[in-house]
């Protein structure tokens, strides 16, 4: 079932939750919700299953207009983080719940309700262990008695609030593949909560990517990993290099006036930030015009990854940059060293000005370390 | 609904091997500082508690078996009895329901005037039973304003048995809530709003999830309810009136008694209260050792 949501507003006292969130849901689709804690994406997930009333917009089930439904009718499948067992019921009383407390009259029979939960056993792995308790089980496996028991209702749609919060990182790897797995064979939309970027742009077809209340992009995996829409997008999906700079003229200025690189051309002229992840820095010719220069001032070598600090001569600023492990002949490099990197990939959002850089046309007062804070916050 | 779980937390999470006791550690202090410590409470408790519990007993017993079973077939100290038993009978399933709808309203849902509720909830515990009792007297005296509405119409509440169940009520009021608020307060709302999400109602959440969260809790609360209700002295004493046969029920017939120095008879009515006191501790010793963790949560480990 396809959802819709329009202008959802949401507050806690004087906490504004929900911004006015806008989004639309295709029939099907796994959508992963990514943000900090705090940025309203737990808060949207039981929104749409009605655990919390909204203050304002609407929340649709393709033609049914859910907002008016109470979270019975709503037929939703939930997923608690902490799974929300019920430690006096077996795990097959568990699964049947859902399907138990249906009026006398849409009650399926007793021989039905065991054939499903039978069913749902088996599609979660776990046949065999019905007549056990939830404190019986893994934490793996009750993750999976909790999805079995949304799934029992039949749900319009699925929701996982954190899914793989309390899991240690090995279960979480199977998890999420045998979902990835369940949700090709059972189709339901599926919405899931989570902060950990890797989770979502493993797991999900789409990802919104939330803070402060608002939606700062939605766009597949790709989109929102090659094409950061905001500073916050770029710097919670890895920790990017910010370095001060300007476009004048067409031309991108940076550190004053030692390095210029073309743009893409629809920059505004002044004073931007640029973006650019560790791995997307190249190391550059000597006659590279465009390239920084600077000192190395930190190696550590990571597997197929090498990674140097390097001290920028013109701001002071240590930049980080990833390579990938190279041959030992062609170059090693030594602390001192001096060397030149240029932003092979990269991206321009607008700046304020500082007073300082107003008059000198650079602010040596803000590192990078500096923006990043900013920029986080 | 299923079973019961048969396996308890408290008991699961036991090391597979008890660590080596340490004798000699450096935490202990010398022999003797031990037993001196240990004796002094030992005698303490012995003094203050033990001593005072057998005499109960030997003083009931003092001329045998027969007299102080006589004792009882005393129709007034029957009356009491029965005055006492229908007391708790009123108060406890009263405050049954309304320690589970305060507890339930203050755990599962915000409102405004929470901490009101709360406090009003600890009142009785708060107030001096006589205070509480003069409350009654106030009210429903002969000069007081609900007279005119309650001596007219439902007969007599002052000086009858609806004065002494209301005093109960009043006096047992905060046992079952205060037993179940922690509890429920970290149990938290995640199993009523899964259960809702199913499509269960809001009686079958309460019923079939729960209910079943808290009833050993609930059970605890009763019994040290109970155990109240029964031996409530200072509030029923002042609504009584203590007629004989009629408004009197166990421990002030008890004070009767031991005035009118028919001290076998006293203690032996006594030696009951005594008993019911045996008996709830026993429960609750069994209740707090087999489902410790399904208990209020500031007992937890």
């Amino acid at each position: 079932m396809d959802i819709q949501i329009r202008g959802v507003q949401k507050h806690y006292g004087s906490f504004h939750a929900l911004r006015g969130i806008d989004l639309d849901i295709a029939s099907g689709e796994l959508l992963a919700l990514l943000g900090p804690s705090g940025s309203g994406k737990t808060t949207l997930l039981r929104a749409i299953a009605g655990l919390e009333p909204l203050d304002g917009g609407q929340v649709r089930f393709g033609d049914i207009d859910a907002t008016a439904l109470t979270v019975q009718q709503r037929q939703v499948g939930f997923v608690f983080q902490q799974y929300a067992l019920f430690k006096h019921m077996t795990v097959f009383d568990n699964i049947a719940f859902g399907l138990t407390v249906r009026p006398k009259k849409q009650r399926p029979d007793t021989a039905t309700i065991n054939k499903r939960v039978r069913e749902l056993l088996e599609l979660v792995q776990l046949g065999g262990l019905e007549q056990r308790y939830p404190a019986q089980l893994s934490g793996g496996q009750k993750q999976r008695v909790a999805l079995a028991r949304a799934l029992a209702i039949e749900p319009r749609v699925l929701l996982l609030d954190e899914p793989f919060g309390a899991l240690d990182a090995k279960v979480r790897k199977d998890l999420r593949r045998w979902l990835r797995q369940l949700h090709r064979e059972t189709g339901y939309t599926t919405i899931f909560v989570t902060h950990d970027q890797e989770e979502a742009l493993e797991l999900a077809d789409r990802v919104v990517v939330m803070n402060r209340g608002v939606i700062e992009q939605v766009g597949t995996t790709d989109q929102v990993w090659d094409a950061p829409a905001t500073p916050f997008v770029y710097d919670f999906l890895g920790t990017p290099n910010v370095l001060p700079a300007r476009v004048e003229r067409g031309a991108l200025l940076l550190n004053g006036a030692t390095a210029t690189l073309a743009t893409a051309g629809a920059e505004p002229e002044g004073p931007v930030n640029v973006y650019t992840r560790p791995n997307e820095l190249r190391i550059a010719d000597d006659g590279d015009a465009a390239a920084l220069s600077g000192t190395v001032v930190e190696i550590q070598r990571t597997g197929l990854l090498l990674r140097l600090g390097v001290q920028l001569l013109s701001s002071g600023d240590t930049i980080e940059i990833e390579l990938p492990n190279p041959d030992p002949a062609v170059q090693r490099w030594q602390l001192g060293d001096a060397i030149r990197v240029r932003p092979a990939r990269y991206s321009l959002f607008p700046r304020k000005a500082t007073t300082a850089e107003v008059e000198t046309g650079f602010d040596p007062t803000r590192t990078v370390a500096e923006h990043r804070e900013r920029s986080r916050n | 609904m299923s079973g019961t779980v048969d396996v308890s937390p408290g008991q699961r999470e036991r090391l597979p091997f008890e660590p080596l006791k340490q004798t000699n550690s450096v935490i202990n202090e010398p022999p003797y500082v031990r037993w001196l410590l240990i004796a002094t409470a030992v005698g303490f408790l012995a003094l203050f508690l033990l001593l005072p519990l057998l005499s109960v007993f030997v003083e009931a017993l003092r001329k045998g078996f027969g007299p102080y079973f006589e004792s009882f077939a005393d129709p007034e100290t029957l009356a009491a009895i029965q005055l006492t038993v229908l007391a708790a009978a009123i108060a406890v399933p009263l405050n049954l329901v309304f320690g589970l709808c305060a507890a339930w309203a203050i755990t599962k849902f915000e409102f405004r005037g929470k901490q009101f509720l709360i406090t009003l909830i600890d009142l009785p515990f708060s107030v001096s039973p006589v205070v509480a009792g003069l409350i009654f007297v106030l009210i429903f005296g002969a000069q007081g304003w609900a007279q005119p509405f309650v001596g007219d119409h439902v007969g007599k509440v002052l000086f009858a048995t609806p004065g002494i169940v209301l005093a109960t009520v009043f006096v047992t009021f905060p046992f079952i809530a205060r037993e179940l608020i922690p509890l429920m307060q970290e149990q938290g709302t995640e199993d009523e709003q899964a259960a809702l999400s199913l499509g269960a109602t809001g009686w079958q959440t309460f019923t079939r999830v729960t209910l079943p969260n808290i009833k050993w809790a609930l059970l605890y609360g009763v019994l040290l309810c109970n155990a109240r209700a029964m031996g409530e002295f200072g509030a029923v004493s002042v609504v009584s009136g203590h007629i004989r046969g009629l408004t009197n029920t166990m421990p002030l017939h008890i004070e009767i008694l031991y005035n009118e120095y028919q001290f076998v008879s006293a203690f032996a009515v006594a030696s009951l209260l005594a008993l019911l006191a045996l008996v709830t501790l026993a429960l609750k010793s069994f209740l707090e050792w087999r489902y410790a963790d399904q208990l209020a949560a500031t007992r937890r480990h």
